[in-house]
């Protein structure tokens, strides 16, 4: 596991190797040329599958059923093409992000909506509608990213891919509280978030 | 700088971000990207459609597996002859272009087109200058 700066001192991005199977599973080969697998950081992964026509087709096509939830029922009117409207907001979020790569701080939110002033909260998410960005804070404007998702249902335990995010944030954490990086002060809060 | 900070910093891979190459191409082939993703997306369609496979829908049109994965990942800046050879095989239209009549003047604007707004001047690289823009969810 590697942590690859995207905009330093302030955005550095998570690269998981590629015997990593929750990231780089089969579809990954997909997208994805071969000596990429395992070298790309999720920055990068992320930013490249919400840009792949194929890919974004794919998933609308695979996760229809939970299209039928209230959140995009309410929006119907914007998703008469969604992986066109994905590849859209994703350019519209990577220029947010780079265009606000100072205020950090403003742009990640802790990842549980009840928790508005975040003390000792470090696992983070900046979204842009149904995009999120999940993220370890580091320190004051400074963020690692752990990986990201197009959101479709409510909370991150209901569907597979939030659920992974999870996951991953899980694992990254505990590699960072191994080497004093953070400590295990905010893991309850995490242990909480899991069980949402 | 504070201890956690400084053993984090330590750990950093010297590795770039392959995102800066990336972002780079898709200001710079932003117009011709869009209509590849549009195009991609008409296949896709097709495809499903006419309950076809990847390997199909290139013979079908007449190109290698590999070139009809490459245009279905929008990788592909199409020529106006592979884009007539595949409207030919498939009997579809991915683009259409507007003869004017002859006593038009000149052609007018689309009151559909958006002119880019994705472009380098907007995100400076240097100096990474905020257009001040509202970063909220939208």
């Amino acid at each position: 596991m590697k942590i690859i700066p995207i905009f330093a001192p302030y955005l550095y991005a998570i690269a998981y190797p590629r015997e990593f199977k929750i990231v780089w599973n089969e579809e990954m080969y997909n997208y994805f040329e071969e000596d990429e697998i395992g070298k790309i950081d999720e920055f990068q992964r992320l930013f490249t599958l919400w840009s792949n026509p194929r890919y974004l087709y794919d998933f609308f096509k695979d996760n229809a059923h939970y299209l039928n939830a209230e959140y995009w029922l309410h929006n119907k009117n914007q998703f008469t093409n969604l992986p066109k409207s994905t590849k859209n907001k994703a350019r519209k979020f990577e220029e947010t992000i780079v265009t606000q790569i100072r205020n950090l701080d403003k742009l990640f939110q802790p990842l549980d909506d009840n928790i508005t002033v975040p003390p000792n909260v470090s696992n983070t998410k900046s979204k842009y509608g149904w995009l999120r960005v999940y993220a370890i804070n580091i320190d004051e404007n400074k963020y690692l990213v752990t990986g990201g998702a197009i959101k479709l249902t409510k909370e991150m335990k209901d569907h597979p891919m939030t659920k992974t995010e999870l996951k991953k944030m899980e694992i990254v954490r505990n590699f960072l509280i191994e080497r004093c990086i953070i400590d295990s002060d905010s893991y309850e809060d995490y242990l909480y978030e899991l069980t949402i | 700088m504070k201890p956690n900070v400084e053993k984090f910093e330590a750990i950093v891979s010297t590795q770039e971000s392959g995102w800066h190459k990336d972002v780079e191409e898709r200001l710079r082939n932003k117009l011709w990207q869009d209509k590849a993703f549009d195009i991609a997306l008409t296949l896709l369609k097709y495809k499903d459609a006419y309950k076809l496979n990847q390997a199909e829908l290139a013979r079908k049109i007449g190109v290698s597996k590999q070139y009809i994965n490459r245009i279905l990942q929008g990788k592909e800046n199409l020529t106006l002859e592979t884009i007539g050879k595949i409207e030919d095989a498939l009997q579809i239209k991915l683009i259409e272009t507007k003869v004017y009549p002859e006593e038009t003047e000149k052609p007018s604007p689309s009151p559909y087109h958006q002119p880019t707004i994705y472009n380098k001047s907007r995100l400076n690289f240097n100096t990474l200058e905020s257009p001040h823009e509202d970063y909220s969810e939208k």
